[in-house]
């Protein structure tokens, strides 16, 4: 064994840990080796002086110190188990269990507030009112989808077409609005540049082409589910010359003409464009534009009557000042026998050509040369197949309309005078809506006031929906008397002048007059008993057209006495929420911070505990 | 273990701290002494014993008396002072002349012997609690757990989680670096070279 191993295993030699034959050669190589054996005595030396070290006695502080110590520590497990429960909680809560309890507490604190943030901002809707908001938001007509169902249904439907009617001048025609059936789509325009220069949309035309359109009575039905059906949509008039329940006002850049669904179906989809035109030049513009479109699809209705396209009759009406196209798109699978009567009476003569007796869808174009715009095709077409049974049709009838509020001067002044009628919208806040309520029938009373529809939706709070109709003349005191019951949240009052609607329906009742004289006059001058027939019914429908407009007519007049104040109510405990919502951003600062110090807490109270 | 410190034990566990003093007062000198021999300085000494002491306390309820009380006593304390030990080897910058500085403040001795061999043998002590305290963390535990506190190797591997190979290897080398450091102070040595038996 050299000297390098044996250095190596000396240590354990003196220990006496080395096996049998390590510690034999060991020894053998001692014996020899002079060097390794004073290495081994120095070590022995060294072995033997940390050995010989003694005791070291602690200080007199030493036993003080750890008393003082031991003091602090907490009890040992065993000792625990003989304390009552609040020894138990104060011992608990001296050691590090306190920064557990604080922080299981702070966290407790943030994750609350967080809940009650998130309640209250909304997250989980609980109260009806909220879904009013919304839908109100939306300021779409979305509503009347889903508008019979729902109690608050008319005080809904009326907010939005308010809001509609007030927002804006233009409508897009582009933003209809599903009904469920989806099948009947009006778009409808307007421009009336002779009873409204400013261009500006009257509540009741928007309601008129709800109710004026194709499934009146569905709708109204619709807008008020208690059978109210005046409510809404009361002072609607009905659109000149529609031939049929059904029909669309399309604008006059004919973008969206309109596609109804002559089916009784009360479903439908509702698009207005509304285009107020400023100007009587852009009013001009327009009926030329108008005046093209409908050219063109008359154009191509006859030929595709077999099958392919739609056709498109058009009913021009040619009158001193303006023009009323109704475009109807039949049918393709109907064999339609068109007739096409030149409307204005005036110009009969020059627009004898056609073929009125025509039973097997002939179609004729008429040239209006007396027009004023030499490019404008003023037909009317009339289907009468799809007259006769329009409602057992699934096909689609558009129509077209371009009205421009060219009523007969004469007839309408006086109507001019008519005290135009407000509106009002008022969104009010109470404290407590039983008392409100109250109020409200005593006001009502006073004033002579109907209250045409009320909603009101019970939850954790109360919200409520009123159409109110009021004389005009009590209409600025019953809404300010009202405004008076509570917190004024919103408010619009709009302006709405009956007269021109007036003014329109009494010209379109005069066309309808004329039409029907005439019609009598061709009923004598009938050669055939076939062409005595088509004609009766004409006459009949003409009749039944002129009935309905009449009653339009009367309706307007009552409504042009009438305003409309709906209300929106709501109790005062929903309107807490609303500050919570705004401040939703900085409300979750609060719980945010607590919860992250407490999990910070929970840290602290981890590493206190492992340190221990 | 003997029956008194079965019964202290008992009281220690309902939270008896006089019990406990009572107890530990048989080992303190002991505990401190090893904590001294570990550090070198009286300050730490005090500081480590009373930690060790006190994770006794605290965990006595977890002493099942598997084995004698005073093993497990000095397992706790070598425990303390080895991981402390580690500890300030990995994080502290404190210098080994610093350490030797605070080792020479005056250690208090055994009484039991007559005043001129004390001094002698406090003087003697000192030095080699210095040279002690010159090794590395690693030497220095290893020394002390065999020659001062008489673990065998299974022990030792036990504490430091090694091998017995390593053990001995590193026994060896810590014992050689211990003697020729003492070796550089030659008079400590009295020169009297004891045969190998």
């Amino acid at each position: 064994m050299q000297c390098s191993e044996t250095r190596e295993l000396l240590s354990a030699y003196i220990d006496g840990v080395l096996d049998t034959n390590e510690n034999s050669a060991v020894r053998e190589h001692l014996r020899i080796c002079s060097e390794c054996s004073r290495n081994l005595a120095d070590l022995q030396e060294t072995i033997r002086l940390l050995r010989s070290l003694g005791e070291v006695t602690p200080p007199e502080s030493f036993r003080q110190e750890l008393r003082a110590r031991l003091e602090r520590e907490p009890l040992p497990a065993g000792r625990i188990k003989n304390l009552i429960w609040t020894q138990k909680a104060r011992y608990w809560l001296s050691g590090p269990g306190k920064y557990l309890a604080a922080s299981v507490v702070i966290i407790g604190l943030g994750v609350s507030t967080g809940l009650y943030n998130l309640l209250q901002s909304g997250l989980f809707p609980q109260s009806a009112s909220y879904d009013m908001a919304l839908e109100q938001k939306a300021g779409d007509r979305v509503a009347l989808e889903s508008a019979p169902e729902k109690s608050k249904a008319d005080s809904m439907t009326d907010m939005q077409l308010n809001d509609q009617d007030a927002g804006s001048t233009k409508a897009s025609a582009t933003d209809p609005v599903k009904d469920t059936a989806g099948k009947q789509k009006i778009t409808s325009d307007e421009s009336d540049m002779l009873h409204q220069p400013d261009g500006n949309r009257l509540p009741e035309q928007n309601e008129m082409f709800i109710a004026g359109a194709p499934a009146d009575e569905a709708l109204r039905k619709a807008l008020a589910p208690e059978g109210k059906g005046g409510g809404a949509v009361e002072p609607a008039a009905d659109q000149p010359a529609g031939n049929s329940d059904n029909y669309s006002l399309a604008n006059p850049e004919g973008v969206n003409p309109g596609i109804v669904d002559s089916g009784t179906t009360n479903s439908g989809t509702i698009g207005s464009g509304t285009t107020g035109s400023g100007t009587a030049e852009s009013g001009a513009v327009s009926q030329e534009a108008t005046g093209s479109d409908p050219a063109a699809s008359v154009s191509s209705a006859p030929e595709d009557s077999s099958g392919a396209g739609s056709t498109s009759p058009v009913q021009p009406f040619v009158e001193s000042s303006g023009e009323m196209v109704t475009a109807m798109r039949v049918p393709e699978s109907e064999t339609t026998a068109l007739e096409a009567y030149p409307k204005a009476p005036e110009k009969r003569a020059g627009n004898q050509a056609t073929n009125p007796d025509s039973d097997t869808g002939v179609s004729n174009e008429s040239e209006n040369p007396a027009g004023e715009e030499a490019l404008l095709n003023q037909q009317r077409l009339i289907s009468q197949s799809t007259r006769t049974e329009p409602a057992g049709e699934t096909g689609e009838i558009s129509i077209a309309a371009d009205v421009s509020g060219a009523a007969a001067p004469g007839s309408n002044v006086k109507d001019r005078d008519q005290e135009a009628a407000k509106d009002g919208f008022l969104s009010i806040e109470v404290s407590d809506y039983d008392d409100f309520d109250s109020k409200l029938t005593v006001l009502v009373d006073r004033f002579n006031g109907i209250v045409e529809s009320t909603a009101s939706t019970a939850g954790k709070s109360v919200s409520a929906g009123f159409v109110i109709r009021v004389p005009v003349n009590n209409f600025n005191e019953m809404l300010r008397q009202i405004e008076a019951l509570g917190r004024v949240t919103g408010k619009k009052v709009s302006d709405r002048d009956v007269s021109a609607e007036i003014a329109e329906t009494q010209s379109r009742m005069s066309n309808l007059q004329k039409e029907e004289e005439r019609l009598l006059g061709l009923v004598d001058k009938a050669k055939s008993l076939d062409e005595a027939l088509t004609l009766e019914k004409e006459l009949a429908r003409v009749r039944d057209e002129m009935e309905k407009t009449q009653g339009k007519l009367n309706t307007l007049n009552v409504s042009g006495k009438f305003s409309l104040i709906r209300l929106d109510i709501r109790e005062a405990v929903a309107a807490e929420a609303e500050p919570a919502l705004q401040t939703s951003t900085a409300g979750w600062l609060l719980p945010t911070a607590l919860v992250a110090s407490g999990i910070g807490g929970l840290a602290y109270y981890f590493r206190i505990r492992r340190k221990g | 273990m003997n029956i008194s410190d079965d019964a202290l034990i008992e009281k220690i566990k309902q939270g008896d701290l006089d019990a406990f003093e009572q107890l530990i007062s048989n080992y303190e000198t002991k505990v401190y002494t090893i904590a001294y021999r570990y550090f070198g300085n009286y300050n730490d000494a005090s500081d480590l014993a009373q930690e060790a002491l006190i994770r006794v306390y605290r965990s006595i309820n977890s002493f099942r008396g598997e084995s004698s009380f005073s093993t497990w006593l000095y397992r706790v304390v070598t425990n303390v002072c080895k991981d402390e030990l580690r500890r300030r080897a990995r994080h502290t910058t404190v210098s080994m002349d610093e350490m030797i500085e605070n080792g020479r403040s005056p250690a208090v001795e055994n009484k039991c012997r007559p005043i001129e061999e004390m001094i002698i043998r406090k003087e003697l002590q000192d030095e080699v609690q210095e040279v002690l305290n010159s090794l590395s963390e690693d030497y220095r535990t290893i020394v002390i757990m065999r020659d001062i506190q008489g673990y065998s190797y299974e022990e030792i591997s036990y504490f430091l989680e090694c091998s017995l190979g390593t053990v001995k290897s590193r026994l060896n080398r810590a014992r050689n670096a211990l003697k020729e450091r003492l070796l550089e102070r030659r008079d400590l040595f009295t020169g009297t070279h004891v045969e190998a038996n």
